[in-house]
């Protein structure tokens, strides 16, 4: 009996150094890049070395990219046809494209059916005279206006998902109407990171995020003695860039998973007193205003996009009964009075 | 490039960007153990990197910054990056939205502040 007591003691005690002198082994990186998707990109991470991080880093930099160019609906590239392809040939012809573009429409429809449709990439001609106005008014405030409503209805007429026609034999996909547009502002970023992502998994970087315009995509927990999780703050919208501790209005444990916050209080523009951004709700044709921020959590980063999004243009209660019915989705509501609201894994997972 | 010494960190704070949804958030790597998020030990070097156009501009140890200090852009947009003892942040920028001047003071490791528009990036790594 106790010959097998001691090799239990022993045997923890081999793993408890065994653990630590791997830890010991690894470094604290990070770094950013620029340019991807419109925003800054960083990397943070635990490696054996520098030469190793950088060689994830890099990798994940160029894979981005890739992506971008793929989903980008304001530049055409040589030798690739991409969202912007699509759009230039809608009601003309089908578009042969890669598999990324047609794997992203697939998934944007299927979420499509799975929630209340409020979120869709078929929405670009409706986003195109928001992104107009918004541009207008920071860069000429005098001209400031919001846009005419029979103009918002003329564009939502051709706003239907079922014509994105994806072929998936001949690798096409077709708008079928001629004032159509695709746009995938709202989930590129995560649909990219979450692919990305599990390849930087596979190659070994198993310690680290990739945190790109508001998505988080957690490769693994910190290699790190001290620290076992990372934790996502959760802005306070009334101190929207700030830095310090009482711009935090909550802060979310992770080990894994991934995050994702939409919120209005960053990218906006005031007109006539109504605070414009870029998530537009469908049927109002305004941008929407049921709170001031959602957060998403789940094991799939592009699913966190979406369904961010997706949660801001629902009402709480259509919202939470909506995270409620999905598996292994959590989600936190930032209110117009900043209080926060927020599932019971969610609240589980926040620091107190 | 710091390399980061294992028992003397500090808390990691971070700045989440927004993206198209313009969500903000925020992120540092969780401790279990809170009190030692505030046990950066005096004189470990606590380095800024001010980057433009992708490229590394400098790097400063801000525990070895005794007096205010300024960096100047002139070129294309205009910034000022300023540098106190143990603190950095952009002081002014021509840059129509602002967003890296209100980030306000990068103060610990994993602050970043970023201005887009002028491909200015200051962090502390």
């Amino acid at each position: 009996m106790r010959k097998i007591t001691w090799s239990i003691v022993v045997m923890l005690l081999i793993t408890a150094c065994s653990n630590e002198t791997q830890e010991q082994d690894y470094q604290r990186y990070s770094t950013n890049f620029l340019d991807a998707f419109d925003t800054v990109t960083q990397v943070i991470g635990y490696a054996r070395s520098e030469e190793e991080f950088y060689e994830y880093a890099h990798e994940i930099k160029e894979r981005f990219w890739e992506f971008h160019k793929l989903y980008d609906k304001y530049n055409e590239y040589e030798d690739i046809n991409n969202i912007m392809t699509i759009n230039n040939n809608a009601g003309i012809q089908p578009v042969e494209v890669d598999q990324e573009i047609i794997d992203i429409i697939l998934f944007s429809k299927e979420w499509y059916e799975r929630t209340h449709g409020k979120m869709n990439i078929a929405l670009g001609s409706l986003i195109e005279i928001w992104d107009e106005t918004m541009t207008l008014a920071s860069e000429k405030p005098e001209q400031a206006a919001l846009p005419l409503m029979e103009k918002l209805k003329a564009a939502s007429i051709y706003t239907n998902i079922d014509d994105v026609i994806v072929d998936e034999e001949a690798m096409t996909v077709f708008l079928a109407e001629e004032n159509m547009s695709i746009d995938l502002g709202a989930i590129a970023k995560g649909y990219a990171a979450e692919i990305v992502g599990k390849e930087m998994i596979e190659k070994g970087f198993t310690s680290g995020v990739i945190i790109s315009g508001g998505n988080w995509k957690v490769l693994g927990p910190p290699k790190d003695l001290e620290r076992d999780h990372w934790t996502v703050g959760v802005q306070n919208p009334e101190k929207p860039y700030a830095l310090n501790e009482e711009a935090i209005l909550e802060r979310v444990k992770l080990e894994e998973k991934s995050l994702d916050t939409s919120g209005d209080y960053q990218r906006y523009v005031m007109i006539d007193n109504l605070r414009v951004h870029h998530i537009i709700h469908p049927e109002t044709l305004m941008p929407g205003n049921y709170h001031r921020g959602v957060t998403v959590l789940a094991k799939d980063a592009a699913v966190t996009e979406y369904l961010a999004t997706e949660l801001f243009i629902l009402s709480y209660d259509e919202g939470r009964a909506l995270i409620d019915s999905l598996d292994e989705i959590e989600a936190l509501w930032v209110m117009e009075d900043n209080t926060v609201k927020a599932t019971e894994g969610m609240k589980d997972r926040l620091q107190r | 490039m710091k390399k980061s010494k294992k028992m003397t960190r500090g808390d990691f704070l971070m700045l989440l960007f927004t993206g198209a949804a313009a969500g903000g958030l925020f992120l540092w790597t969780g401790s279990t153990n809170w009190i030692s998020r505030f046990t950066r030990e005096e004189g470990d070097p606590l380095i800024a990197k001010i980057e433009r156009g992708g490229k590394t501009v400098t790097e400063i140890d801000l525990n070895s910054v005794t007096e205010k200090q300024y960096i100047d852009f002139d070129e294309g947009i205009k910034v000022t990056i300023e540098l106190q003892p143990g603190k950095v942040r952009f002081l002014r920028a021509g840059c129509p939205d602002q967003i890296c001047v209100n980030t306000g003071w990068l103060t610990r490791e994993g602050h970043i502040a970023v201005c887009l528009p002028s491909r200015t990036v200051v962090s502390i790594a």
